[in-house]
Parts: C-alpha cells; sequence; structure tokens
C-alpha cells in the first residue's frame, strides 16, 4: 500500500549571492494521495510544478513542512541527470543500478534491454559522450524503465526517439502508468491529464489548489 | 534521507570506486597517471634536493616519497570534500542519496589512489633497502583514526562550501600551501627553535601525517601524536554529525 502525504510543505530557494533572500517556490503545500490515485498537475512555466515533483518523488526536501513516501518511487524526472558522459553505456548502467540498490541480475537484464530495446548493442561499449541525444535518451530509458513501481513521477509524457521506438517506449510506459499504485504527472496538456488522472491540482506562483475536474 | 551507516558506506564505496576508474578516463595510462606524476615529483625533487642541502638520498627520498604519497591523499581530500556536493547536484538530482555518502566517495577514491601509489612507496623502500618491521602494522590505526577525521571535517566544509562558494577557491589556496608548513620536504629535526616546534604541533593535520607516515619508515608515532589525532577524529567526527544534521535537508538547494 504506497502512499504520499505532504503536510504544510514550502520549498524556499536561497537566490545566489544574496545573503538570505530566498524565492518561494512552493508554498504551504498539504496534499495526501494513497493508492488509485492519480494526480494531475497543471500550472504555467515558473510555478513549481518540477519543483513539486521533485518534492513528491523525495529529491527535494521541504524546508519547511514535511513529506512522507511510502512504496518505491519511479521517478521519470532528469533521467540524464548523473549519467556520466566519460565512460560507457554499459558501465554507466552498472553503476546506476548499484546506486539504486538493484541487483546484478537486474543491472544484466538492464544492459540487454539497451542493447535490445533500445537499439544500442553496437554502442553499449562506447563512452556516452560519443551517443547522439536520442541514444541518451534511450538509455536513460532503460534504466528508469527496467523496474515497475508504486508510484510514478512524471514531468510531461516521455516521448523518446524516432517513430518505430516511440511506438514501443509509448506502450512500455502506459503500462507502468497502469501498474503504479500512484501517479503524479505534470503537463500543460489538459486532455493528456483528463485522460489520466481522477484529481487535479493547479499551481499558480507556488500556490497549490486541488480539484476534481479540470 | 537519512540512513544507516551500512548504505551511507555502501553508496560511498560505488561512487568513490567509480570516480576512482575514472581517474585518467581517455589517456592510454589511464589512472596510472596520478602515480606517475607522483614518481616524477619524488625523483625530481628528490634528487635535487638531495644535492642542494647536502642531504643523504637513501634517508631524504623515502621520507619525501611516504610523506608526498599521503599528503596527496590528505590535501585532495579537503579539497574534494569541500567541493563534493558543487559536483555531484547531478546525481542529487537523479537519485536520493544520503548526504554522507558523497564525502565517503572522495575518501574511498582518494584511498584507493594510497594504495595503487603504495607500490610507489615499495618500491622506494626497496631500493633504499628501508629496514622495517612489524612498526608497519601501525598504519592501520593510523589510517582508521584519519579516516574518521576527514569524514568529520568534510561533513563540515562540504555543506559550508556548497553554501559560500568563495570558501572552496580560500581552502585550495590553504591546503597548497600546508604543502610547504608541513614535514614533507623538510624534516622536524632540521627546526631548531622551540616556537616553530609549537606552530608544527599545533597544527592537527602534522599528527594524522605522522600516524600514516612514520609506521612506513619503520618509526614509532609519539602518543601525543596519537592522542592529539584521536581526541581530533573524536571531536570532528560530533561536529560533522552536528553540521550535518542542520543543512542535510538545504544542500541540494545550494548547489544550483
Amino acid at each position: 500500500m504506497s502512499e504520499v502525504k505532504l503536510a504544510n510543505a514550502w520549498v524556499e530557494f536561497p537566490l545566489a549571492n544574496q545573503g538570505s533572500t530566498t524565492f518561494t517556490a512552493l508554498r504551504d503545500i498539504s496534499l495526501e494521495l494513497s493508492s488509485g490515485d492519480r494526480l494531475g498537475i497543471l500550472g504555467p512555466n515558473g510555478s513549481g510544478k518540477t519543483t513539486l515533483l521533485r518534492v513528491v518523488s523525495g529529491i527535494y526536501p521541504p524546508t519547511k513542512g514535511t513529506v512522507q513516501i511510502v512504496g518505491s518511487i519511479g521517478s521519470m524526472l532528469d533521467l540524464q541527470a548523473g549519467i556520466s558522459g566519460k565512460v560507457s553505456g554499459r558501465e554507466n548502467i552498472v553503476f546506476r543500478s548499484k546506486l539504486l540498490g538493484r541487483s546484478k541480475q537486474l543491472a544484466k537484464e538492464t544492459i540487454e534491454d539497451a542493447c535490445e530495446f533500445g537499439g544500442l548493442a553496437e554502442f553499449i561499449d562506447q563512452p556516452v559522450d560519443s551517443y547522439s541525444s536520442g541514444m541518451k535518451m534511450r538509455l536513460a530509458f532503460s534504466i528508469a524503465t527496467a523496474v515497475p513501481s508504486q508510484i510514478l513521477v512524471m514531468d510531461e509524457w516521455l516521448s523518446v526517439g524516432d517513430d518505430s521506438y516511440q511506438a514501443k517506449a509509448r506502450e512500455r510506459l502506459e503500462g507502468l502508468v497502469r501498474n503504479a499504485e500512484i501517479l503524479v504527472i505534470a503537463s500543460h496538456n489538459k486532455t493528456l491529464l483528463s485522460s489520466l488522472c481522477n484529481n487535479f491540482l493547479t499551481l499558480s506562483r507556488g500556490t497549490a489548489s486541488l480539484s476534481d475536474s479540470i | 534521507m537519512k540512513k544507516s551507516i551500512t548504505e551511507i558506506l555502501r553508496l560511498g564505496w560505488a561512487m568513490g570506486s567509480h570516480d576512482f576508474r575514472l581517474l585518467g578516463v581517455g589517456t592510454k595510462m589511464g589512472r596510472l597517471w596520478p602515480t606517475i606524476g607522483l614518481a616524477l615529483r619524488i625523483v625530481m625533487v628528490g634528487l635535487i634536493f638531495a644535492l642542494l642541502f647536502g642531504l643523504p638520498s637513501s634517508d631524504y627520498i623515502p621520507w619525501l616519497a611516504t610523506g608526498w604519497a599521503i599528503w596527496g591523499m590528505m590535501g585532495s581530500i579537503i579539497t574534494d570534500t569541500s567541493n563534493t556536493y558543487n559536483q555531484s547536484r547531478g546525481l542529487m538530482l537523479a537519485i536520493n542519496i544520503p548526504r554522507e555518502s558523497f564525502v565517503v566517495k572522495v575518501i574511498v577514491r582518494e584511498a584507493l589512489l594510497l594504495v595503487q601509489n603504495s607500490i610507489l612507496v615499495l618500491g622506494v623502500a626497496l631500493l633504499f633497502q628501508l629496514e622495517v618491521g612489524f612498526e608497519v602494522l601501525l598504519i592501520v590505526p593510523g589510517l582508521f583514526l584519519s579516516a574518521i577525521f576527514f569524514y568529520g571535517l568534510g561533513m563540515i566544509l562540504g555543506p559550508i562550501v556548497a553554501r559560500s562558494r568563495d570558501l572552496g577557491p580560500l581552502i585550495s589556496s590553504v591546503i597548497g600551501v600546508m604543502f610547504f608548513v608541513l614535514p614533507i620536504m623538510w624534516k622536524p629535526e632540521s627546526i631548531e627553535s622551540e616556537l616553530a616546534h609549537l606552530i608544527l604541533g599545533l597544527n592537527p593535520l602534522y599528527h594524522y601525517l605522522q600516524i600514516v607516515r612514520l609506521p612506513l619508515l619503520g618509526e614509532v608515532p609519539t602518543n601525543l601524536n596519537y592522542l592529539l589525532a584521536a581526541v581530533g577524529a573524536i571531536v570532528f567526527l560530533i561536529a560533522g554529525n552536528l553540521v550535518m544534521k542542520i543543512t542535510r535537508n538545504k544542500i541540494i538547494y545550494w548547489t544550483h
């Protein structure tokens, strides 16, 4: 049984070189999600969507208030963050799997997946810096989707690669979304959100308002 | 985000050993380069200084080699733990890793490099037929106390430098000067004034250098060396944990 609970959560960024001045990215947000909840997040650029997604995935600890997360998190944010360009795709998968506490067997399967599903077989032992941006994305996608997660967090619907790859990536993503107990997705696309979600949160300059429909 | 010490060490080891493999990546000699560089420095400075100051090279070069190898590790640990959060922003955004692990990472990488560099020290010891007995085992407590001290220090410097970037270059400069202030190229025996002895003894880094280096030369560090190193390790471990407690949740916001 998974659960995400935010209680009066704030995120205030210190402004570089401006002493103790801060920028309030999220203001006093309370939120309770449990299995079956599918939350769609709306709001213009700079309203705090990505910040909220990072809080929900445990990456940003609230600067005030609390967050409580129960269940495995699958974060589709910043997929390429922390990927090291100097080493091969294979080594990146092994390294990332270790950090995520995944088994060696799973790392091996991810490598196979990147080779077959991602079509990276020829390049898997080449440094990632030599990959095209589409190839980097496919590598990251294989790592991110190697295991189903109870809580799935997405920033826009991920569209990866060319037509043939996009079709099968979409299929896999839909499977993950179906099987996730909790989905949190931010998007500018209202049609997409209303087809995926059963409750909605609109952000405006860091303040949230919840609703059942959009 | 707070996790058990085994998890902190596991993740620190994974990142540190990964970093170690990345040293000199793209070059043919790869991660041997730091060792080659150290060898060149020891040979060149060793021969020139032995000549300039009329020191017997059989005595001077082992002193220089052990000092430089160990200070190289300690100095890099200090400068790199200071910058560890600024350099790890990508990983922190991707995975929720306990902040202590980014300090452990640097210590692991530098310790692995010391293991690699110890081949050099061994070569020097064989070349000059150093007489080393069981004293060499004292390197174990020496490294252990040092590891705790530098872990504590890193947990203080890392967050502070993430908050105030200007301290990074300042720390690098101070560490650069330490090379001359610490007895690496020169020997403490050559000091004659009491005041100079006191200044040297008041530098905590001196004691950590001694408890790791002297056993390699077949000498036993003083009780005072051990006492001060142990006190320093405990004090900094406690202080480091306090700083971590206060800053843990803020670090990621300081690294943008």
